[in-house]
Formats: structure tokens, sequence, C-alpha cells
């Protein structure tokens, strides 16, 4: 196992072993699955291969349903946690397993509504099969840590079995498209959808390093320079009632930032 | 003159366009980026107002920031500051944004919009709202009111508009905020503050105000119709991100985990008597800042503002008991419509005369030359319009897509769902159809104007609240009858009137369907899907519907229907 699996195992049963984070990580699972089944309906509508498009129909299908496995789960795991769940503290648990941080990409997401149309039918199966085949890797370590919690494993269970045929129909795809000379296109597709998984990652990490290294300078400053400040600040009594408008600097009242 | 206003960092960023004083073109960034109340820098905002004056960036006048950002910082800082050391990691978070991006605001605009930094200005935030107020009533003089979360440090303002000028008499400060207070309680009982502000007021018809001791201290009276916050209750003078502390625990009990159970029925409604509770004192404060400000500022008219004007209760409750005989509340009193009260306000400060009286179509058009795959055209919107009511007659759900997008919260018949009121279930069912799961949630109720006496006792000085769907009004028996799932359980409804003269369409539709059911009321809500944006292109709107359960869509002169 690399180190990054290793981490990852780590952080995923910390998560499943927390009734909070369990509940709040299926309740995200079933938002992004369900958007998954919308745009998979949405781009199913833009293919133009009858057969594909019966298949990502069954797909998008699949999708929600999962959702619903996923949301039913969400709440028997709330009935089970009870109290737990209202508790205050609990709140700040702030992540879960499913979706990106604010601002990023979701870190499950990969379809997006009119991609099909921007990429074409074979980028765009290329980047489900890639998708699938990463989706159906993480289900099953999901699936290896809540041996503790059969409800849950079970759902992994039911929706692994979809996501052999997810991964099986795109491949087969692929292959055909393949056996119809279009081995090129197939093999730069596949290698946009691993690079664009794989920049994505990097740019992530990037991000996450520097606001990581910035904040903890910040924090320093918070408990060094900026004390005194911090002192005299407290001896500042800021007022309830009412207060004159503050007067803005400079002869145009717009031209200031003050 | 042409002056653009922008919004941005808080909540839902906006641009618009404001040329010799009279709104162009006024946009969302949420309606592009389909992030829900997008707070980043609006450059697709920006590019549409330039392009629907079309005009470029070097063209414009002036350019106004509807804040001020060195003051903001300084609030930022000295709160944060004060907090020592609870605050290291909202302190740490802050800076990293400000020392990042937001202090170099001027020449950031500057560069986005491609004008010269010279020509960038900066307005105060509640100035803002309140010109956002005041520039788009129909009045000459009146006195306004902004009741906000948080800005530079003012929260609430009492200030006068007489011709092109506005003029605040007073101020409070930061933390004693009523907006600050509801988004705490939003997210105390799980929801996200600063989006799902109105789902209180819908939580608290429920309930019972059995609280209301316990906010009568966290918000006490102050002086002159002032209030001040209790602020050990509350951590958000210092943190944006958690709101509250353990000691508003201790007064109102376990808060609600995001996603669990509403508690709203015995023997345990506590969700609801929170918010029934924050309501009252809610209604109370505000009416003791009416009366403070019809003692400085002795109008008949009163423009209001801010985060809490979108509260159609609270706007109601002003209406009946407050000093005031006439309501202003512009289309969109929140964050999104200050970028439009800057460029107002600036404009004015330059000598523009005042625009004609507000309407809420200053988005993008649609293109009528451009039909999604599965259209029918049938020659004409009067066509269009026919088929749509037969259907709502007949008990179908549908989208209606026409025209401007609308600029503030509510569609106002220009991007929205209907369906036939008499349904008992007709809310439930409309609300399904766009995957909306919270059933305590209530849906609005069109009439036209011509007929509202008929089904609600509308209080005088409504028109323009009424209009824009700023208000709740007592609903009559025949409202009741009529559309028994738009009455809500305290006998009032979220009303919509519609005025021949200035919508002339959707009036027409409203007519039509009262030709054929006997009553020309619509149930209708925003198209927008659970947890989406509304829908701005027809593109969009045809993928909504079909990721819908509605049963048809209407858009201009042409139908789509489910294959």
């Amino acid at each position: 196992m690399n180190t990054g699996a290793w981490f990852a195992r780590r952080r995923n049963r910390a998560v499943w072993s927390d009734p909070v984070r369990r509940f709040r990580t299926l309740q995200s699972f079933a938002e992004t699955e369900e958007d998954g089944g919308k745009d998979l309906a949405a781009a199913a509508r833009r293919i133009s291969d009858p057969d594909l498009r019966l298949h990502i129909e069954r797909h998008a299908r699949d999708e929600i349903r999962h959702a619903s496995l996923f949301r039913n789960r969400a709440a028997a795991v709330r009935d089970e946690a009870g109290a737990a769940l209202s508790s205050s503290a609990d709140g700040g648990k702030a992540y879960d397993l499913s979706r990106g941080r604010r601002g990023e990409l979701d870190a499950h997401g990969f379809y997006s509504a009119g991609l099909a149309d921007e990429m074409g039918e074979v980028a765009y199966v290329c980047m489900l099969h890639v998708a699938e085949l990463c989706a159906a890797e993480l289900f099953t370590m999901h699936y290896d840590l809540t041996a503790h919690d059969p409800g849950t494993r079970a759902v992994f269970e039911e929706i692994l079995k979809d996501e052999k045929y997810h991964v099986s129909y795109t491949g087969k795809f692929l292959d055909k498209w393949r056996g119809e000379g279009r081995e090129r296109e197939v093999r730069e597709g596949l290698k946009a959808a691993r690079g664009s998984r794989f920049i994505g990652a990097w740019q992530r990490l990037g991000a996450r390093s520097a606001a990581s290294f910035s904040r903890a300078v910040m924090r320093i400053f918070y408990w060094t320079l900026l004390v005194p400040f911090g002192l005299g600040a407290r001896r500042l009594k800021l007022r309830a009632g009412w207060q004159p408008p503050a007067e803005p600097a400079g002869d145009d009242p717009f031209d200031s930032q003050y | 003159m042409r002056v653009l206003g922008i919004s941005a960092f808080h909540r839902d960023a906006a641009a618009a366009l404001v040329v010799d004083g009279t709104p162009v073109a006024a946009a969302q960034e949420e309606r592009f980026t389909k992030k829900r109340l997008d707070p980043a820098f609006p450059t697709r905002a920006i590019r549409y107002c330039l392009r629907e004056a079309d005009i470029t960036g070097p063209e414009l006048d002036e350019v106004v920031f509807y804040e001020k950002p060195l003051r903001k910082f300084e609030r930022l800082l000295v709160t944060q500051l004060r907090a020592f050391p609870r605050a290291t990691k909202p302190f740490a978070h802050t800076m990293f944004l400000w020392l990042g991006d937001r202090l170099w605001l001027k020449h950031k605009i500057a560069e986005e919009v491609g004008v010269p930094i010279g020509r960038v200005r900066f307005i105060e935030h509640q100035r803002s709202h309140a010109a956002s107020a005041f520039f788009l009533s129909p009045f000459e003089e009146a006195a306004v009111l902004t009741v906000d979360d948080a800005g530079e440090w003012a929260t609430t303002t009492l200030a006068e508009g007489r011709g092109r000028n506005l003029t605040v008499h007073a101020e409070t400060h930061f933390p004693h905020s009523l907006g600050m207070l509801v988004a705490t309680i939003t997210q105390f009982l799980g929801f996200e503050p600063g989006h799902d502000e109105a789902k209180l007021e819908a939580l608290a018809l429920l309930g019972a105000p059995r609280f209301e001791a316990a906010f009568e201290q966290l918000v006490a009276p102050d002086e002159a119709g002032s209030f001040a916050i209790d602020t050990t209750c509350f951590r958000f003078p210092f943190d944006a991100e958690r709101l509250w502390d353990q000691a508003l625990e201790e007064r109102l009990g376990p808060p609600r985990f995001p996603g669990a159970r509403l508690r709203t029925e015995a023997p345990d409604a506590r969700d609801a008597d929170i918010a029934a509770s924050l309501q009252v004192v809610l209604e109370r404060r505000v009416l003791a800042l009416c009366d403070e400000l019809w003692r400085r500022v002795p109008s008949k008219n009163l423009c209001f503002a801010g985060a809490l004007a979108t509260n159609r209760a609270l706007n109601a409750r002003i209406l009946a008991d407050g000093p005031f005989r006439r309501l202003f509340v512009p289309p969109d009193p929140g964050e999104a419509g200050a970028a439009l009260g800057a460029a107002l306000a600036l404009s004015a400060a330059r000598g523009a005369e005042r625009a004609p009286e507000a309407d809420a179509a200053l988005g993008e058009a649609l293109d009528p030359a451009f039909a999604e795959e599965g259209a029918r055209q049938l020659g004409n919107v009067d066509a269009a319009e026919t088929v749509l009511a037969e259907r709502l007659a007949a008990g179908a759900c549908m989208g209606w897509v026409r025209g401007r997008m609308p600029f503030g919260p509510h569609s106002l018949g220009t991007r929205s769902i209907l369906a036939d009121a008499r349904d008992p279930a007709g809310r439930g069912r409309l609300f399904a159809a766009i995957q909306e799961s919270e059933d305590f949630l209530p849906c609005g109720i069109a009439l036209p104007a011509d007929r509202a006496a008929e089904y609600v006792n509308a209080p005088e000085g409504a028109g323009d609240v009424l209009r824009l769907a700023h208000v709740v009004v007592p609903a009559k028996d025949a409202l009741q009858r009529a559309a028994p799932s738009a009455v809500l359980p305290d006998g009032t409804a979220w009303v919509q009137v519609v005025d021949a003269e200035r919508d002339p369409r959707f009036h027409r539709l409203l007519t039509r369907v009262g030709e054929r059911t006997g009553a020309p009321l619509l149930l209708h809500a925003s198209f927008r899907l659970h947890g989406a944006t509304l829908v701005r292109s027809e593109a969009d709107a045809v993928d909504a519907f079909h990721r819908s359960r509605l049963d048809g869509l209407v858009v201009e002169d042409r139908t789509y229907e489910r294959s």
C-alpha cells in the first residue's frame, strides 16, 4: 500500500467510526449521486448512439437509486445516533468524504451538464470510465472499512454491483471504438481524463498547502506581534445605541476606501 | 453618465449599470456561475451589464464598490483582536483573505473592469442599501430604514431621502446587529445562515413564542428605539463560521444538527418555537426602530432595505402597526441590490435625475431566435399563453419562462413554476415537481390587482410591496376556498399582485386561467431545482424541466413536452 492510500484509509476509518461524520458523509454521498444522476440524464439526451444512450440512461437511474440508498441509510444512522447529533460540539465537525471543500471542484463529481456536447461522445465515455474505475476503488475501500456497520456496508455492497456494470459498459464502448479504428481518439480521451483528475488533485494539494502555510504564519503573528494590540483592543467598548454616521475622509466622499 | 455598481465578497455578488440615473442592467453573479448566492467578484455579471448597454469598460464614467473596504477591515481586525485568544482560527482565515486580494480591491476592480484606477469609487454599505430603497421608490421624499447583518461598522441606519439627496441621521454599530442575530438563529436551527432565513419565517408559523423572554434578553431594547445584543451568547462578533456560543444553548436548549428532523410538533416543537419567538421579538424591535425613525423623519413614506427587508411577515407588521402609511422595499433589498443602490447613489450625487419607478426585469433577455431541441413553435406568445392557461386549468404543473431575467430573490412570473390554485395538494405537488423536500415552506399565490380585494385584505400603502411579493396579507374566505394550499396556518398568504399595466402578460394569463377555473389565481414559485439557482436561459430552463417532474414548459412562444 502506498503512502497516499495509507493516509486515505486512516482518514476514512476515522470518518466511518464517528456517527456524526458517518451521517454527514452518507448524506453528502446522496447529494453527489443525485447530482450525478441528473447530469447523466441530461447528457443522455445529447448522445446520438441509441445503444449508448440506453446505457447512460440506466446509469443515471442507478445513480438516483444510489442517492436514495444513501439517503435512507443516513436517516437510519441519524436515528441510531440520536442525541449525539444534536450536540453543538458535533456541529463543528466540518468535513465529510464526498464533497470537495468549499470553492473547490467536487471531489467525487465528474459530470457536468453539457459536457457531452463539449467533449464529444468518445472523450465523455473515457471520462466516465476513468471516474467509475476510481469510484469503484473508493467504494471498495468504504466497504472494507464499514465492517462494524452492517447497514452501511450493505449499501456499498449493492452499489459496487452497479459500479461493476458502469465500468464494464463504458469499457465495452471504448473497445468497440478501438475496433472501429478510433484507437487514437480513445487513447487520448483516457489520457486526458486521467490527466485532468491528476491535475485537479495536484491543484487542490497546492492550494491547500499554500493556504495552510499562510494561516500558520498568521496564527504565529496573532500570538506574538499582535498580542499587545489585542490587549489594547479589549479596552475599546463597542457601544450599543445610536451613533453619528462616520464622516468619509477627503473632499469627495466616494474617493476614500475608509 | 454611466456608473457601474459592484457588490462582492459577502454573499450574492452582483453588478448593476446605471445610465443617466436610470438602471439599465443588473444581474447576480450566481445566475452565471450556478453557485447559489455566489460571493465571488462578479466578472460575468459585469460583462453582461456592459454587453447590455453595448459599451466597454473604458467607456464607463465611474465604477463604485458597495462598501468601504478599509473600514470593514478595521472592524474585522478590531473585533478579532478584542477576542484574543478565541479568534485565532478566524483571524488567520480573515487575514488570509484580506491580505490576499481584498485590501487591493481598487486595483482589482480597475483591472477586471478595464477602467483607469482614478474612476473607482467606494460608498458605505448601509448607504448602498438605503439608496437601493429610496432611489428605486416612487417617493419624492421618504424616511429610509436599513436593518442588515454587517457591512463596515454600521448594521442599522436611520436615513432620510429627499429628491437626489440621501442623508443618514444615525446608525447602530457592530456587533449590535439584528441581521446577525437572525443569521445566528438560522445556523442554530441547522440551516445555512445567509441562505435560509426565509425558512425561519415559514417555520415561525408552526410554533408558539415560548422563548420570547429569552430573546428579549438576547436583544434588549436600548435608548430611543435602539437595541443591544447580549454578546456573551454569540461568536459572530469574531467568527464568521460558527456564530453562536455555548451560552446560547443554555438559553434555548440544544441546537438542531443540519439534516436532523425538525422539531415542529408537540411534545417537542422547539425549532418552530424558537423561530416564532425570534419573529415576535424581531418585529417588536423593528417597530421601535420605525417609531424612532418617524420621530426624526416624520414622513408618510418608508423605504426599507437590508437583510431583514426580505421578511414578509415583518413588512406586514410595519404596514399594520408602524407609523408610516406607505412602504417600499426594492426588488432586491439584500446584498445584490446594494450594487444597484451604490450606482444610483453615486449617479444622484453627480447630479443625475431620478429614474422612474423600479422594475425588477433588469437581467439578460431570452434569445427569441434560438429554440432548444424538442420545441413546438406556436407562432406568437398569445397562443403559447392560451396553451399554458389550458394546461394549468387541467391540473398540470408548468414552467413558464419569458422576458428578461429578474433581479432579486423573487422570479415575479418571469422564471416561474405555476399550478392551479384549486387543488388542496397544489403546493405539495408544485414543490415535489422541483424536488423541494421541506414541506413546511409556503408557496406564493399570484392574483390580478383588479381582483385582489375579493381574495385578500391588502393593507393600504402596500401596492409596491405586493407587486414585488415582499409582504404577507390576510386571506379572505374566498381565497381559503379557492386556493386552500396557499393559505398559511395563521390565515395569511404570500401574495404577488399582478398589475395589468406593469405586467400585461402575467395579468392576461391569470385572467385566462380565471375564465377556465372560476378564480384568477395561480400557485407559483421560482423556477429553480432544489439547491440550484434560478434558471437563466432557455437551455437552462429546458435542462431543469427534464430533471424536474413538471408536466410542461412554455418559453415565450414555444412549448416543451416530455417525450
